[in-house]
C-alpha cells in the first residue's frame, strides 16, 4: 500500500494551487496582531500598579452594550478579557463560525461552559453537569460528580464559570469565559489582582474548603511581552502545593516585570490522580471578587462635571488649585503613598519626576498640561472618573465630540496619531468614587 | 509623546509577502492532505500565516521557516479537529439544535484510498502525511507532532493497516 499512498498524496496535493500573492485579510490581521503584541508588550511591562491598572480591572466591562467607557485610559484597544477562547483570534474564528450555523453550542451558555470544562479542565464531556443562572452576563456551574465521588467529596465541588456575550456577535449570539471561580477555594485578601506590587510579584495564597487525600492546589501564571527585537514571548510559571490541614496555602511569590493585566492566572484544585476538581481562573485584570464585580453594572456615563460625586469634585479640584499655584507641597499631599501611577521610567517620585519636567523648560507637565486636561470632560467607568473623557474610548469609536474634546489639549497629528495605533497614549488624569487621586500619567 | 513604532513596516511587509510566495502553496497542500478540505486548508494557511508572523523574529533560526510552518500547519489542523470532534460529541449529547453544514464531499471522489485516509483519525492521517509526503523521518515526524518515536510508528503502523483493510473491503 506504501507506493501508492505516496503517489496518491503527491497528486492529491498538485491539485492545490494556492496564489502565491498574499491576501490582503492575511496582511491586515498580520498588521493588526503587529500593532497589538507592540501596544500589549508596552502597556504589559507597566500596567500593574495605579490608575492604568485600575482601569484595566474594568476591561471586562467591554462585553457590556454601554457605548461609552468601555476602555479606560493607557489600556490598549486590543486587550483581550476573556479567558476562554484563549485568544482574540481564537474568538473571531469561533464567532466566524457561528455566525455561518457551525458550532451552537457557542451560541448556548450552557454548551460554552461544557467545551470550557472539557477543554481548559480535562473533563469528559458526559461527566460535565451545568447549572446556569442570569440572562446576561451569565453564571454557569459546573461541577463533575465522577471526580468529586471518587475524591470522597460529601457535597459537589463547583466552578462558577462567568460568560458573557461577544460584542457583535448577537445572531445567533456567541458567548466567551471571562473568568472562573471555585467555590471551594479562597484567594486572599480578594483575589490575584490584588497581589501585584509595585516589584511585579505575586503572591498568591488562600485556603481549600475541602482537601481530598493527596490534593495538590496548583498555580499557573501566563505572561507575555516583546523580546528587543519585536517578538511575542509567553512565559509560564507554575507551582503546585500541598494544603494543610486547614486547607490553607501559599505559593512561592512569582516576579516578573512583564506580570500585567493580561497575565491569566489559574488556581487548581487536583485530586491525587492530578484530576481538575475545581479551578479559579481569570485574566490578572478581570475582577475576580464574586458575583458583585463579574456582574458588574455597565460603567456610567457622566456629562457635565457637576455630575461628578463630591469628593471626586474635591479632588480635582485641589489638584488644579495646586497645579495652577506650582504648589509642589500640596500636590503631594493628594499622592497616596500607593497605587499611583504617574510615569512608565521606574522613577518613584512623582514630584521629582514632574519637577525635572518642569525645569527641562519644554514639558509645562503641571503648570499647563495638567489644568488642561483637567478642564475637559471627564468619564467614569465604574468608580474611577477618568480626564478626558475619550482616553477611556476605542480611538476607533471617538466621534466628533470626542474629536473636540481631544483638540483642547492635542493637536491633530496627536490625535491622528491615536488612531493609528488604536489606543490614547495622551495625558490623562484619574480619580476614585472616594476622592483618591490614582494617575497622571501619559505614554503606554 | 512616546509613539510606539508598532506599525508593520514596509520591509516587514515585504518579508511577509516574500515569505507568503515562497512556501505558502506547499503548506496548502500540505493543509489539505492533513484536511481533505480546500477551502479549510486555505484557512488553516492563513491562519498558520498570521501567527508566525508574529513570532518570526523571535524563532530561533529564522532559515526554518518553512518547518516552523510545517509544525504551525499540523498543530492549527490538529485544533480544528479537536474543536469539531467536541462539537459533534456536544451535538450527540443535547440534540441538534442546528446543523452544522456538511463537510464538502471530495470533488474527485475516484479513489478508494483517498477516502480511507479520511476515515484515519486526524493524528493517524498526520503522522502517515508527514512520513509519506513530506518525506520526513519517525524521529522529525515525532518533533512536528510533539509525540515520541513510538506512538509515531505506532500511528503510522495503525494508519497503514487500517488504509489495507478499508482497501481490501472495498474490492
Amino acid at each position: 500500500v506504501e507506493p501508492e499512498l505516496r503517489t496518491l498524496l503527491r497528486e492529491k496535493a498538485e491539485e492545490v494551487r494556492l496564489d502565491g500573492r498574499i491576501p490582503g485579510p492575511v496582511l491586515r490581521r498580520s498588521r493588526r496582531r503587529r500593532a497589538l503584541t507592540g501596544v500589549l508588550a508596552v502597556t504589559l511591562a507597566v500596567g500593574a500598579v495605579g490608575g492604568v491598572f485600575v482601569g484595566a480591572r474594568l476591561l471586562s466591562q467591554e462585553t457590556a452594550p454601554e457605548p461609552r467607557g468601555a476602555r479606560p485610559a493607557g489600556t490598549p484597544a486590543g486587550f483581550y478579557p476573556f479567558i476562554y477562547p484563549e485568544t482574540q483570534e481564537q474568538l473571531d474564528a469561533t464567532t466566524a463560525e457561528v455566525a455561518q450555523g457551525s458550532m451552537p453550542m457557542w451560541s448556548d451558555p450552557r454548551g460554552a461552559a461544557v467545551i470550557y470544562a472539557v477543554n481548559e479542565l480535562g473533563w469528559e464531556m458526559n461527566h460535565a453537569e451545568v447549572s446556569v443562572r442570569g440572562d446576561d452576563p451569565i453564571t454557569a456551574f459546573i461541577t463533575n460528580p465522577v471526580f468529586n465521588e471518587a475524591a470522597g467529596a460529601q457535597a459537589d465541588l463547583r466552578t462558577a464559570v462567568y460568560l458573557a456575550k461577544v460584542p457583535g456577535a448577537q445572531d445567533p449570539p456567541v458567548y466567551a469565559v471571562l473568568a472562573a471561580q471555585a467555590e471551594d477555594i479562597e484567594l486572599e485578601p480578594a483575589g490575584p489582582d490584588e497581589e501585584v506590587g509595585e516589584e511585579r510579584s505575586l503572591t498568591i495564597g488562600g485556603r481549600v474548603g475541602f482537601v481530598p487525600q493527596g490534593a495538590k492546589v496548583e498555580l499557573t501564571v501566563e505572561w507575555s511581552w516583546i523580546n528587543d527585537l519585536g517578538g511575542r514571548m509567553v512565559e509560564r510559571a507554575s507551582d503546585s502545593v500541598v494544603p494543610d490541614a486547614d486547607g490553607r496555602f501559599r505559593f512561592a511569590p512569582i516576579a516578573d516585570e512583564q506580570i500585567g493585566p493580561s497575565s491569566l492566572i489559574s488556581v487548581a484544585l487536583v485530586d491525587g490522580s492530578g484530576r481538575t476538581l475545581a479551578v479559579t481562573s481569570s485574566r490578572l485584570a478581570t475582577p475576580l471578587a464574586g458575583q458583585g464585580e463579574a456582574h458588574g453594572s455597565a460603567p456610567a456615563q457622566v456629562g457635565p462635571p457637576e455630575q461628578i460625586p463630591p469628593p471626586v469634585a474635591a479632588t480635582r479640584d485641589r489638584i488644579l488649585d495646586a497645579a495652577v499655584a506650582m504648589d509642589w507641597a500640596a500636590l503631594r499631599a493628594l499622592i497616596p503613598e500607593r497605587g499611583f501611577t504617574f510615569t512608565y521610567g521606574g522613577e518613584r517620585d512623582p514630584i521629582a519626576y514632574w519637577q525635572k519636567l518642569e525645569s527641562r523648560g519644554h514639558v509645562p507637565v503641571i503648570g499647563d498640561i495638567l489644568p488642561m486636561v483637567l478642564g475637559t470632560e471627564p468619564a467614569s467607568l465604574r468608580d474611577t472618573y477618568i480626564w478626558p473623557a475619550p482616553a477611556a474610548e476605542d480611538p476607533a469609536e471617538w466621534d466628533a465630540h470626542d474629536i473636540d474634546v481631544l483638540r483642547q489639549i492635542h493637536s491633530e497629528e496627536d490625535i491622528r496619531l491615536f488612531q493609528e495605533i488604536g489606543l490614547y497614549t495622551g495625558w490623562r488624569v484619574g480619580i476614585e468614587r472616594d476622592g483618591t487621586w490614582v494617575f497622571f500619567v501619559s505614554g503606554d | 509623546m512616546i509613539r510606539a513604532e508598532v506599525a508593520l513596516t514596509k520591509a516587514e511587509g515585504g518579508r511577509l509577502a516574500e515569505l507568503y510566495r515562497l512556501h505558502a502553496p506547499d503548506a496548502a497542500r500540505l493543509a489539505y492532505l492533513l484536511t481533505g478540505d480546500r477551502a479549510l486548508a486555505e484557512d488553516l494557511v492563513h491562519e498558520a500565516f498570521v501567527r508566525l508572523f508574529g513570532r518570526f523574529r523571535d524563532l530561533r533560526n529564522p532559515d526554518a521557516f518553512a518547518a516552523y510552518l510545517r509544525t504551525t500547519i499540523v498543530n492549527t489542523a490538529r485544533s480544528h479537529f479537536r474543536r469539531r470532534r467536541v462539537e459533534r460529541a456536544y451535538i450527540e449529547r443535547v440534540g441538534p439544535a442546528q446543523e452544522a453544514p456538511a463537510e464538502p464531499p471530495d470533488p474527485t471522489g475516484r479513489d478508494e484510498m483517498w477516502h480511507a485516509l479520511g476515515r484515519l483519525s486526524p493524528r493517524q492521517r498526520a503522522a502517515i502525511v508527514l512520513r509519506y509526503y513530506e518525506d520526513l523521518s519517525e524521529g522529525q515526524t515525532a518533533d512536528v507532532l510533539g509525540v515520541p518515536v513510538g506512538t509515531v510508528k505506532s500511528l503510522v503502523s495503525r494508519g497503514l493497516e487500517k488504509l489495507r483493510r478499508e482497501l481490501q473491503r472495498s474490492e
